[in-house]
């Protein structure tokens, strides 16, 4: 690679923050993710509280199979999710700042960890799921599945709507970040690189929800 | 300040991230701290309101560290708070909405169970 386009693709920093002007003021893709995150947090709010609700209503004495969740939930490797996903949050603020300085190895390099980072969390998730799905009959834990238990049903709903919305995450991420060898990221695409973290941030949220008032509330 | 129309000067811009480098380092530390506090919180044999004070505290602070300072709220335009925040507000009221449409806490489980046993139960009202 020739000096001249190394500096192209590696410094980008000469034109910073070259936006369009709108009559808001705000960037026009900024005001529809902020509005798509409003809707979002709609949705993910109708789902955390049917799951609240639904549980007051069933709650463990009343359901069949009697599933005692504490017994079920593996605190510790959901505290491990937490953390990564917090990690994660922290990678992406630094990925989006890397751009907005031009520094598209640093970008690459948070994008990376941010895309590692996600998949650990799915693949706790995807752990999860699967041990709560069979249960532990030697311990006389029973299976939660998502049609056999009330509870089963809204939290698999719930945080199967996350973990989705995780994997979405990652592959907008894993998609610029093959885009960005491509010599066609440029400085303006900055925006666009905020737009995925508030995206990841958001995810990240919504998480804090629901470890406090899905996971930890159970331990009360 | 807003991100992306107030100066386009790459010195000022470039300046500006670094100083963000240092918030964002300490935000994540102290999210890091929270969440132990939270996981260690629930072992304590406190009062369970207590508990659930500190949780739902906690919880709070967590969320507004990550929307001001990781997703730029504090250094954006107000009206995407506006924005985001009426999101919030119909999300919260939909939560307290159904609590009250299906009374959580004044369910008659002998009602209940006796409606279901009589056979008529499915075909009559």
């Amino acid at each position: 690679m020739s000096q001249s386009s190394s500096n192209t693709i590696d410094s980008l920093s000469n034109n910073v923050h070259t936006t369009h002007p709108s009559s808001t003021g705000i960037d026009n893709k900024k005001l529809a993710m902020w509005a798509f995150l409003g809707s979002d947090c709609m949705f993910f709010g109708t789902l955390i509280s049917t799951h609240l609700i639904y549980r007051k209503l069933y709650p463990e004495s009343v359901t069949e199979p009697k599933i005692v969740v504490t017994d079920l939930f593996d605190i510790e490797l959901t505290s491990f999710s937490t953390f990564i996903l917090l990690l994660s949050s922290f990678f992406m603020a630094l990925c989006v700042s890397a751009m907005h300085k031009g520094q598209i190895k640093s970008f690459r390099k948070n994008c990376l960890l941010v895309i590692f980072f996600g998949l650990i969390f799915l693949g706790c998730q995807v752990y999860e799921f699967h041990h709560f799905a069979h249960g532990n009959p030697d311990k006389g834990v029973p299976s939660l599945t998502l049609s056999n238990n009330i509870f089963g049903s809204t939290f698999y709903l719930m945080t199967g709507t996350h973990g989705v919305h995780v994997a979405i995450g990652v592959i907008i991420l894993l998609v610029m970040y093959f885009y960005s060898y491509s010599g066609k990221m440029k400085t303006t695409h900055a925006i666009d690189v905020e737009m995925a973290g508030l995206y990841w941030h958001f995810v990240d949220i919504v998480w804090i929800i629901i470890f406090t008032a899905v996971y930890l509330v159970e331990y009360i | 300040m807003s991100h992306n129309s107030d100066h386009h000067d790459p010195e000022i811009v470039l300046l500006e991230e670094n100083k963000r480098f240092y918030t964002f380092i300490n935000i994540a530390f102290f999210l890091a701290v929270l969440t132990g506090i939270e996981l260690l919180i629930i072992y304590v044999p406190f009062p369970t309101w207590i508990i659930w004070t500190v949780l739902i505290g906690l919880s709070l602070v967590k969320f507004v560290c990550v929307i001001l300072w990781f997703m730029h709220l504090i250094y954006d335009h107000r009206f995407l708070t506006l924005l985001f925040m009426a999101g919030l507000l119909i999300a919260t009221l939909t939560y307290i909405a159904m609590m009250f449409i299906m009374q959580a806490d004044r369910v008659d489980w002998d009602a209940i169970g006796a409606s279901l046993l009589r056979p008529q139960h499915f075909f009559y009202t």
